[in-house]
């Protein structure tokens, strides 16, 4: 980063400080009762809330309520209790040094909202029909998930616009994008790389996976997920109290992220002690769960097996998981100082054996252990000063295996470790066994500070924090017998690798954002946050304030905005900016080297007698000065409340510059030499020449996403007891290259017209895509059944998607056979004498791949069998509707088709609450 | 009690419209209590008295979950969720689960083996009373499994069935009611096929009747599709001697088949309409009405064709004319704590067959004779043993060959225990069906089952 941007953002935080603590501040108070106004009487545990300043009360059991040092401004009041639904208060005015009280009556009405359990589930019916905050967002309870029967996070994310539903499992690697409609793998992957989970305000990263080169991976079954995002089947679903995906402009508090975060809050406190088990065809879920607490203390577990078959022919390829999670909260000193330990244990097991009938003898398994510690200790000074400070620890042992009888006609390969010429070993079948052991390490510390200061009409809801990451990885690395590497050629080697040299990836980030809420004309509330991010933290650099910190990523400064204005009771409008940053992981900055052994003499008579020369050549493909992914977003929403119907729709548009992709090519001429006088390598003597290449992380993928986002919602409608939510996102995503990226040509060729063999290269091809998804959402709850019964319904109106960069077809440069890399000028690339290195494409790369109207209908059902127990029931693809859908851009003549929407899927679950069991057995 | 359904009045077999004619508006009429029930039963048969595709071995394993509660005054609704085991050992070459369905189409392979199926069943149904005298319903029934053959083809066959039902009750009067249902269906059946553990494809047979079939070498699936609805106008009495159900019954069905994983190659289409009949009276004699007699009579017509799909040519044609009658009677005695039924069953189908591709033309009856003994012992108010005898005759004409003559004799215990608002029954059955031809065929049959219903 230049000196332009540091200097605005030292200014901006001096400037930020200045005005926070110079101001003098003054509050008011406000109290009252809640009261039926049938019985006259107070109304217990009414949620009262202050909407601008995001405070919530309970009421006493006489229907008391206290809100203290409340900065003087008019507020939005509401109070929501189960069965009364819900009272708003507008422009109640709150005075310095006065004490405010209010009376609110409230009837019970049996057609409103109200939480109920069915079984262990807690069935939330109270949804706000707007936004109600800056930030778009998805919020999803721990109730719907339970309903949904995920097994993990990765399946419960269907309720965010634009995801297409998907079956429950674990079989394969779960990922997500926020806004993106797939159109090139990198662009794809950079999508979930980009998307940050913070798991009880912990980020989970994927930075120092190192699990690169396993060949798990075989084409039909993704096992491990590598420079991408973290595979979301490590997160039980089961703990999951709720679910919060920002989909908008993150506040600043988060980052390490271009296209999002999804912010999961585990269970914790007191909760009945609670079984369940969970079956579908595939998957086997075992969970207990429960808490004590006692005065001040807290003590929560949770244990999770899970285990999914790949293919239910076969029982021997499956993957298992199990997970613990303990938590321990404690209050001290009247409450002034809140300590929380978390532990978190999981064990995955992704296990392939031999397969009967399977000549190569294929085995495999990946095997990740991973243990995290968190602990999290704020002091509350006060009601609205807080000092936090979180420090986490996240190691994942993770051992991949493969084991395959290699066969192939002889050949060739080296086994040396640095470059130079050695006798040849000759192969041909054999049995190759390869480990991948790595130990990623994620330590993460953050100190923030928060406070609420009001200056004159405006109320400032400030935080500011300091996050310093260390990510690395001190695994094995890559082991295997070179005498029996896993895959070679006659050229391509391969070398066991130790990951002890690898340093480590380090992150520093300082943020701040505030709040402000005001009344000028109208009433609004503005997020103003800043970030600023050092990715590959190297160390202060005093001699050179425009370079004050040293990176090898670099620095990025990211400003984040949020705005709401209150237009009105029903309506609001929000805009939103920001920009993010995500640093690239560590299997991008340090991938495998490349070997290659050029066969310099060899003659072959028999297995004893033999002998070849093989030179081998080692060719870094580190790039430690590769910069960080970043993203622009803009969005514009507008809120609309109108009766029991709320509707929402936002406009977006992102530009993510500097994607990261392990496409960088470098030419590598090999020489073939004659040694007559072996074992003296010299002299040589060149006698032919090699032309290949080897690849290296850059940044060089754009991309851009637009779309309109609605959601329609409904509070439940009383004669049918039925809450509507529509969902309909149009996305647009388009991606593309920057001039360091091309498409090469597979073979060197001789060129008439150049006189020498070339590798032409040219631009690539990429892909523009864009859909448009409906979800209708259908709940309805039968109270006196206990009965809880939803209709998910998925529309894809369209999906489209077509080829572009076509209508370049000329040659950009050229390799030559020593290497070196011929571009040519911009004005010369239409010249005859480049003609022979033009290609062509065949008409029908042109046609629009254009997916018609589709329909998916989802079923679940939840009921309760006597207190505390429940049974429920979900069927995916209700009419097992699978249509067939002919390609259109496949060359004239071929028929080639898809089968759209997944396979019918089915499943059932029981659960019950232990304590109720013994009462239910009792009353017999 | 030896299984009788009709001889003894009970409260899970009633005369009603909506045990005998499925109707879903008399749900609130047929019992107007709240409860819930939990269930399990095993039903399990084995032994070489099998036709030619049929298993060695049946074992049906399931277990549920019912409940019924009113919403309201005049709304009721009945809830039933299970999870089906469905175990079917040393099935003969038949990679569906059906193909002794009416239609001629059949696929098969080459070996005997196991088929696993799992999957559950709701079934929910409705009532509603909109009027004083006009009641509607409404009912869904939807099963979905999933099965495995463990041996080659390895098939993986995933059935999918919905049938809902809209019901109407008008009474004229207490005593006399109309009814109507109208019940659609769709079914989707898909056979997968996979390349095999040693990467071959498999090799299948695709039947079109008994004898004719092409092999099929890939892994082209089936897909087969049914649809069709049930019309029952209904009519019923209920006075307190006489509870009387007549209902006409009109079914039409259609079946496509299909092969191919991403292209769809027709295999063949069949229609079948059936037109039936039933009347069923129970009458309640003497003072104490503990005498019980009780009529069943049920007359139906099928007619069906197939056609295969590319030249659209008729290739199989079936009538069948199916009489079945049922009498029963029982007596409550008063004098000591005994109940005693009785009860014949008699089945008479007569199926026409022409099989155009295989030039087979033939014809010929089914009957079926079955008595039915039980009685049910109250030695204390809190227990009900009960026990039962059942004996059948099977005979079909020769030309059928599916099992042969057959005879045998199955009894049957079970045991009811009220205690507080929970009734706790158990059944158990157990019998053998022996070739009158074959004495060395034969067919063994053991059912089981726990109930535990709870009344709120």
């Amino acid at each position: 980063m230049d000196a332009g941007p540091k200097k605005i953002f030292f200014t901006v935080i001096i400037l930020f400080i200045s005005v926070v603590t110079g101001l003098s501040q003054k509050y008011g108070n406000l109290t009252g009762h809640v009261i039926n106004v049938e019985t006259n009487y107070g109304i217990p545990d009414v949620t009262a809330k202050i909407t601008e300043l995001q405070r919530t009360v309970q009421t006493d059991s006489t229907g008391l309520f206290i809100f203290d040092l409340i900065p003087p401004a008019s507020y939005t009041l509401s109070f929501m209790a189960p069965g009364y639904g819900r009272t708003v208060l507008l422009n109640v005015q709150i005075s310095a040094d006065k004490t405010r009280n209010e009376i609110i009556y409230m009837q019970k009405s049996a057609d409103e909202d109200e939480k109920f359990y069915i079984g262990g589930i807690e069935v939330t019916a109270d949804r706000e029909l707007i936004p109600d905050g800056p930030v778009t967002s998805t919020r999803i309870t721990s109730g719907e998930i339970e309903h949904l029967q995920a097994s993990s996070l990765g399946d419960v994310l269907e309720f965010i616009p634009g995801q297409k539903f998907t079956n429950p499992g674990l079989e394969n690697v779960k990922q997500i994008g926020l806004r993106h409609v797939s159109t090139v793998d990198d662009a794809d992957r950079n999508t979930a790389l980009g998307t940050q989970i913070i798991v009880d305000d912990i980020p989970i990263s994927n930075n120092a996976n190192m699990q690169l080169d396993t060949k798990l991976n075989d084409g039909a079954n993704y096992r491990i997920n590598i420079n991408a995002g973290i595979d979301l089947r490590q997160i039980p679903a089961e703990n999951i109290k709720s679910v919060e995906v920002i989909r908008g402009i993150p506040p600043a508090r988060y980052g390490d992220l271009t296209s999002g975060a999804i912010l999961v809050e585990t269970t914790s406190g007191y909760s009945p002690f609670r079984a369940k088990y969970k079956y579908n065809p595939r998957t086997n879920e075992l969970n207990l769960a429960g808490g004590y607490a006692w005065a001040k203390h807290q003590i929560n577990f949770n244990v999770n097996y899970a285990s999914s078959l790949r293919d239910i022919r076969v029982q021997d390829n499956s993957y298992s998981r199990i997970a613990l999670q303990l938590n321990l909260l404690s209050k001290f000193y009247d409450d002034r100082i809140e300590w929380s330990n978390r532990f978190y244990i999981t064990r995955t097991f992704d296990e392939q054996d031999v397969r009967e009938g399977d000549v190569n003898k294929t085995e495999r398994y990946n095997r990740d252990y991973i243990t995290r510690i968190v602990t999290k200790i704020q002091q509350n000074w006060s009601r609205t000063q807080h000092l936090s400070l979180t420090a986490s620890a996240n190691m994942n042992q993770q051992n991949s295996f493969f084991k395959k009888i290699a066969s192939s006609d002889i050949h060739i390969i080296g086994t040396r470790m640095t470059p130079g010429v050695e006798e040849g070993h000759f192969i041909s079948s054999y049995v190759s066994e390869l480990w991948v052991k790595g130990r990623a390490w994620n330590l993460f510390t953050q100190l923030e500070y928060d406070d609420q200061i009001l200056t004159d009409r405006f109320l400032h809801k400030w935080y500011t924090g300091v996050v310093w990451r260390n990510e690395f990885n001190n695994g094995q690395g890559r082991i295997f017998d070179p005498l029996y590497p896993p895959s070679s050629t006659s050229l391509d080697g391969d070398r066991p690798r130790s990951y002890d040299d690898i340093p480590g990836l380090q992150q520093l980030s300082f943020y701040m954002q505030d709040e402000i809420t005001a009344d000028l004309f109208v009433d609004f509330s503005l997020q103003l946050g800043l970030r600023y991010d050092i990715f590959g933290f190297k160390g202060i650099n005093f001699s050179d304030p425009a370079n004050f910190f040293k990176s090898n990523h670099g620095s990025y400064l990211n400003p984040r905005v949020n705005l709401v204005t209150y237009l009105g009771r029903n309506t609001q409008a929000r805009l939103g900016y920001g920009k993010t940053a995500k640093t690239p992981p560590l299997s991008m900055i340090y991938p495998n080297p490349a070997y290659y052994d050029v066969v310099d003499s060899v003659y072959y008579i028999s297995a004893q007698d033999n002998f070849s020369l093989v030179n081998t050549n080692i060719f870094s493909r580190d790039n430690e000065k590769i910069r960080a992914e970043t993203r622009n977003k803009f969005e514009a929403s507008i809120d609309q409340r109108f009766g029991r119907f709320g509707i929402s729709l936002t406009g977006f548009y992102e530009e993510a510059h500097d994607g990261f992709e392990l496409s960088g090519y470098n030419p590598a001429s090999l020489t073939k030499y004659s040694r007559p006088y072996w074992p003296d390598e010299n002299p040589a003597f060149p006698k032919d020449t090699i032309l290949t290449n080897y690849r290296t992380a850059i940044n060089s993928l754009e991309s851009i996403s637009r779309g309109l986002e609605l959601t329609l919602q409904s509070t439940r409608i009383p004669l049918i007891n039925t809450t509507f939510r529509v969902n309909a996102a149009y996305h647009f995503s388009d991606s593309w290259w920057q001039d360091n990226h091309y498409t090469y040509a597979s073979t060197i060729r001789y060129d008439q017209n150049l006189k020498e063999d070339v590798l032409p290269y040219w631009k690539p091809i990429s892909r523009k895509a864009q859909q448009f998804v409906l979800h209708y959402r259908l709940d309805t709850i039968v109270k006196p059944l206990k009965l809880w019964f939803t209709l998910a319904i998925q529309q894809i109106v369209f999906e489209k998607d077509q080829l572009t960069g076509l209508e370049d077809s000329l040659a950009v440069g050229y390799v030559q056979k020593s290497g070196n890399i011929v571009a040519i000028p911009d004005n010369e690339r239409g010249d005859e004498i480049y003609s022979n290195l033009r290609r062509t494409y065949d008409d029908y790369n042109y046609i629009v791949e254009t997916k018609p109207n589709l329909w998916l209908i989802n079923l679940r059902v939840s009921k309760e069998i006597w207190k505390g127990s429940e049974l429920s029931f979900f069927v995916n693809n209700l009419f097992n509707y699978r249509p067939l859908y002919q390609r259109q851009r496949v060359p004239g003549g071929s028929l080639s088709y898809t089968r759209r929407n997944p396979e019918i899927y089915y499943g059932i679950e029981f659960s019950v609450i232990v304590d109720e069991f013994f009462k239910y057995i009792k009353r017999f | 009690m030896g299984g009788m359904l009709l001889a003894v009045p009970d409260i899970e077999a009633q005369v009603n419209l909506y045990h005998i004619a499925n109707n879903a508006a008399w749900l609130k009429i047929n019992d107007s209590t709240d409860w819930a029930r939990y269930t399990a039963f095993s039903e399990n048969d084995w032994g070489t008295l099998r036709r030619y595709w049929d298993p060695m071995e049946n074992h049906f394993h399931s277990v549920a979950f019912s409940g019924q509660s009113h919403i309201s005054e005049d709304m009721i609704f009945f809830g039933d969720i299970r999870y089906n085991i469905d175990l079917r050992k040393g099935v003969n070459r038949a990679i569906e689960r059906n193909p002794y369905a009416h239609d001629p189409f059949v696929l098969a392979d080459s070996t005997q083996g196991d088929f696993q199926y799992l999957g559950p069943q709701v079934f929910i149904a409705f009532n509603q009373k909109l009027f004083e005298s006009f009641y509607w319903g409404a009912s869904l029934d939807y099963r979905v499994s999933r099965g495995l053959k463990d041996i080659y083809t390895q098939p993986e066959i995933i059935s999918r069935d919905i049938r809902a039902s809209l019901d109407f009750v008008y009474r004229f009067t207490p005593h006399i009611s109309l009814g109507m249902t109208w019940s659609p269906y769709q079914i989707l059946d898909i056979t997968k096929l996979v390349f095999q553990t040693d990467g071959q494809s498999p090799q299948t047979f695709r039947y079109r009747g008994f004898f004719e079939f092409r092999k099929s070498t890939g892994t082209a699936d089936r897909t087969a599709s049914y649809t069709g609805y049930h019309l029952r106008p209904q009519f019923s009495l209920q006075y307190e001697r006489l509870k009387a159900i007549v209902y006409l019954n009109y079914h039409y069905h259609w079946h496509e088949i299909y092969d191919g994983t991403t292209t769809r190659y027709y295999e063949g289409s069949f229609q079948e309409e059936d037109l039936g009949l039933r009347s069923v009276f129970r009458f309640y004699i003497g003072e104490t009405k503990n005498f019980v007699v009780s009529l069943d009579y049920r007359y139906n017509y099928i007619e069906n064709w197939a056609q295969e799909a590319k030249a659209e040519l008729l290739i199989n044609q079936r009538t069948f004319n199916n009489q079945y009658a049922t009498a029963g009677v029982s007596n409550q005695f008063t004098t000591i704590p005994l109940l005693l039924a009785f009860e014949v069953e008699y089945l008479r189908s007569y199926p026409e067959e022409k099989d155009y591709l295989a030039h087979i033309d033939r014809s010929g009856s089914i009957d079926k004779y079955t008595l039915k003994v039980g009685m049910e012992f109250t030695p204390f108010h809190t227990l009900f043993l009960r026990a039962g005898f059942i004996t059948r005759i099977y005979e079909e004409d020769e030309s059928w060959d599916f099992f042969g003559n057959y005879s045998g004799n199955l009894i049957t215990a079970g045991l009811g225990i009220p205690f507080s608002n929970l009734n706790l029954e158990l059944f158990g059955r157990y019998g053998e069906l022996k070739s009158i031809d074959q004495g060395f065929r034969k067919r063994n049959i053991f059912d089981i089952s726990v109930q535990l219903k709870h009344h709120f």
